[in-house]
């Protein structure tokens, strides 16, 4: 291995922005032309509830999800969470053409947040499961009360190591 | 020399994520993400450690993906190898009541073989060494540092079997009545205290003599030892010898 691919390795994993930052290495993580067709093609299933995303609502997703996987510190490969979030919730009672866009733009900011309060100890489905549940049901709809109330006691039931948490879960265990 | 550029171990790097993941999660946090790059970087500096200078690997023109399989695959030999060292050295290991010693060999190394994870995380070296050999493996990591670390101790064992455990726990106990306690070398010790024995007049003339004919002495006191006893071995006198700037250091000291 070169010197030079081993300072820009060494940069990268020591999170100096010498030569490579975290920004370039998330950069090369992203599949961004993927991701897009794939949020566009969720509309053949999302539009049955009233929802369909524009290429450019698409984009500012994509957008998004940069600034908070910068924020929350974590890299994601593949194709993402975004179309799993679409597919989730594009059947909620509290989602309309109008405030999709933001509601999942949120909704994708609290899965990542707590995907790192619950150390990774959960997997995507599972957490993506809990949310709508919880949006639906206890939240109705408010995405303060499933960030600050639901997830906050979900996260720590986790952390502390309850069973219920490994694939399985109990009914009112966290409100 | 084996050279990627970085967009290059991309692949491997997500192939390896997914891995970790089970596939059920599409992200990972920074700090995993760089504890699974430095396990693909180990596993094909491992490749490179091991083939320095052969070309046949380079001329195959290798993918990143080949050479991280190839170098894991080596790691994955090494602690098979580093197990064997281990059990081989255990069935006759003599700790001379040196706490630091045991609680590395006996106690520590069995948790290293439990909890190495050789493919997400090989660089870890898990234990902490606290036993000090007379080359430090400070500079390697994960079953680097153990497999050489265990390469030392079986040349101490072969080196003190030349000895009954009654003379070395004496030497132990000159050198200070907490020995027990010390995170001291034991061979160092009773290499120091069979010279001290042995040749304490030459020793005293040779210290006047200034440094540099001190340690032409002491060389040359082990070299007749590791041939009289240890079949003249090149190896365990080269390691033998590390010895003499701390017994150097210590009589300057006194």
């Amino acid at each position: 291995m070169t010197n030079g691919i081993k300072r820009q390795i060494y940069y990268l994993i020591r999170n100096e922005a010498a030569v490579m930052n975290e920004n370039e290495f998330w950069g090369l993580c992203e599949q961004n032309q993927t991701a897009l067709e794939k949020m566009i093609s969720c509309n053949d299933y999302t539009q049955k509830f009233g929802i369909r995303i524009s290429r450019e609502d698409a984009e500012l997703l994509l957008e998004e999800r940069k600034h908070t996987l910068k924020e929350q510190e974590r890299i994601e490969f593949g194709e993402g969470i975004l179309p799993k979030l679409l597919f989730t919730f594009c059947d909620s009672p509290y989602l309309y053409q109008d405030n999709y866009v933001d509601m999942i733009a949120r909704l994708q900011e609290i899965f990542y947040l707590y995907k790192n309060e619950s150390l990774d100890d959960v997997s995507d489905d599972e957490l993506l499961t809990y949310m709508k549940e919880q949006f639906d049901g206890e939240c109705q709809g408010s995405l303060e009360y499933l960030e600050e109330t639901s997830l906050e006691a979900f996260a720590r039931n986790i952390r502390k190591g309850t069973v219920y948490f490994m694939g399985r879960r109990h009914k009112g265990d966290f409100i | 020399m084996i050279s990627f550029e970085i967009e290059e171990l991309m692949p491997v790097f997500t192939k390896l994520t997914t891995k970790y993941t089970s596939n059920e999660s599409s992200s990972v946090s920074y700090e995993k993400a760089k504890q699974l790059m430095e396990a693909i970087l180990f596993c094909i500096q491992e490749l490179e450690r091991n083939n320095p200078v052969d070309d046949a690997v380079m001329d195959k023109n290798l993918s990143p993906e080949d050479c991280y399989q190839m170098g894991y695959q080596l790691v994955v030999k090494k602690v098979q190898s580093a197990m064997k060292r281990y059990h081989a050295i255990s069935s006759q290991f003599k700790w001379y009541r040196n706490l630091a010693l045991h609680d590395t060999i006996l106690k520590g190394m069995p948790k290293f073989f439990q909890y190495y994870d050789p493919l997400f995380a090989p660089q870890d070296q898990i234990l902490t060494l606290d036993y000090p050999t007379l080359v430090p493996v400070q500079e390697l990591k994960g079953i680097d540092a153990i497999y050489q670390y265990l390469i030392y101790i079986e040349m101490e064992q072969q080196f003190l079997s030349n000895f009954s455990e009654e003379y070395v726990e004496n030497a132990l106990e000159s050198y200070h009545p907490e020995h027990e306690e010390l995170f001291v070398n034991i061979p160092s010790v009773v290499l120091q205290h069979l010279i001290y024995e042995q040749f304490q007049e030459e020793l005293e003339e040779k210290i006047k003599e200034g440094r540099e004919t001190l340690e032409v002495f002491l060389s040359g006191i082990i070299r007749v030892f590791v041939r009289e006893k240890l079949q003249d071995d090149k190896l365990m006198y080269g390691y033998l010898k590390n010895s003499i700037k701390d017994f150097i250091f210590e009589i300057s000291e006194s």
